[in-house]
């Protein structure tokens, strides 16, 4: 999954469970940063350890390195994703791109000089959406909305949730996946999978092709809300997830529930009615 | 007499397929040349359209030839690609510039650096096909030639 890193970086990892880490910081000429079942820690020769005197320090060059493979040495393949920030492997591991912005008419042209990745390791935890599941969708299929601050599993839910309303309701479930990452593993047998479309095209089109009962998607901003009320209003149903820690910003009557993680794959409150 | 016959023309026949032989570095620079052109033409149309990742169309279109399975060990295994005998040091170079360039940059950018390419490709294609056939002929001849001056000499 991570064979995108530099050797260098590849050989400290094997110190390490790699099942257990979450994220990985590369940063040029600055310590190799990991999150690690939840915590960050530096990782060097001897593996994790909180003192900065023993990380690794990855060079610019290992960093654009692990960025050009990740890209699969394709950045023509990549282009439109890479002015967005980020890129999805095709692992579904999200590298998120820090560096020198290029705009041309007001949009970004490039991103280079790239000095900073963020790479974001998933976990397929099958069941554990259980509990969302059991308190929410008992009664049959409803909207539901999960709220977190990044990297507390909110992208691991919904894809659990997808994969639980496939087994045990059988319904016709449309993923529109803008990243790339929410459908790298099992979204269910009877899902659909629109990828890397802007959740406008994707919403619409899908419908209108798929006509399912249900629309899975990651990641909504306050822009998105407009277009969720429409598919509501047209009887479909949704799940969506947004960097959140309150629902005081949405609006309301969009969502049967509204569940918030407090921690890693922690539901911390359930409300209704929202 | 029959037994000459058969000697002499066994002697031709050989020095023949030598001339043929000696000219296979030539037909295989045609081959390579016609390869590296149908690979920029079929990576600018990939550019333009589908835009796969290098592995995945390098895959789709592999075909067999020296050029495909050069072009798979550096751009896919990402190893070192050694220089073929018919090549020249400045080809070999401007084949490994190639190589570096493939998915280097976005797509405008590439397809401006493959098209700038596909003059030179298609100039030097056209006379690796010339040469192949001015000297497969050339190499013919003479085998043939020599063939028949030793059985002369010999017989």
């Amino acid at each position: 999954m991570l064979d995108f890193l530099p050797k260098s970086i590849s050989r400290l990892l094997i110190k390490i469970n790699v099942n257990l880490l979450y994220e990985i910081r590369l940063r040029a000429n600055k310590p190799l940063f990991v999150n690690f079942e939840g915590k960050y820690y530096f990782l060097g020769q001897d593996g994790l350890s909180s003192a900065v005197k023993n990380a690794y320090f990855p060079t610019a060059e290992e960093v654009n390195d692990a960025l050009h493979a990740a890209c699969g040495y394709s950045i023509y393949a990549v282009e439109n994703q890479i002015r967005q920030g980020f890129i999805t492997t095709k692992n579904g591991v999200r590298v998120g791109i820090c560096g020198d912005v290029v705009y041309e008419g007001g949009s970004i042209l490039s991103i280079h000089s790239v000095s900073s990745l963020c790479i974001r390791v998933p976990h397929e935890i099958v069941g554990c959406a259980k509990g969302i599941y059991d308190r929410c969708l008992s009664n049959g299929l409803r909207s539901v909305l999960i709220l977190a601050p990044p990297g507390l599993g909110k992208t691991t839910m919904l894809r659990d949730l997808s994969r639980l309303v496939c087994e045990r309701l059988t319904k016709n479930v449309l993923v529109c996946d803008e990243r790339g990452e929410l459908s790298c593993g099992n979204v269910g047998i009877t899902s659909d999978v629109v990828r890397f479309a802007e959740k406008k095209t994707a919403f619409a089109e899908g419908i209108r092709a798929m006509c399912p009962d249900l629309i899975v998607t990651d990641e909504l901003r306050l822009s998105d809300f407009s277009v969720i009320e429409l598919i509501r209003e047209g009887g479909v149903h949704v799940f969506a997830s947004a960097h959140r820690t309150d629902a005081s910003s949405i609006p309301k009557g969009l969502f049967d529930y509204v569940v918030t993680l407090n921690a890693l794959g922690c539901v911390g409150s359930v409300v209704s009615g929202v | 007499m029959w037994l000459k016959f058969a000697v002499a023309l066994l002697i031709v026949a050989v020095s023949v397929f030598v001339g043929y032989l000696s000219a296979g570095k030539y037909r295989l620079r045609k081959s390579y040349f016609q390869a590296f052109q149908s690979f920029n033409e079929k990576f600018l149309a990939e550019l333009c359209y589908t835009r796969r990742a290098l592995a995945e169309f390098i895959q789709k279109e592999r075909k067999e030839g020296d050029f495909y399975h050069m072009a798979n060990c550096a751009l896919v295994e990402r190893d070192s690609v050694r220089k073929p005998s018919y090549l020249s040091e400045d080809e070999y170079e401007y084949l490994m510039e190639y190589f570096h360039a493939v998915g280097r940059a976005d797509a405008k950018t590439q397809t401006g650096w493959f098209a700038t390419r596909k003059g030179e490709l298609e100039r030097s294609c056209k006379e690796a096909e010339a040469e192949a056939k001015n000297r497969g002929e050339l190499y013919l001849k003479l085998g043939l030639l020599s063939g028949l001056a030793i059985v002369i000499l010999i017989v």
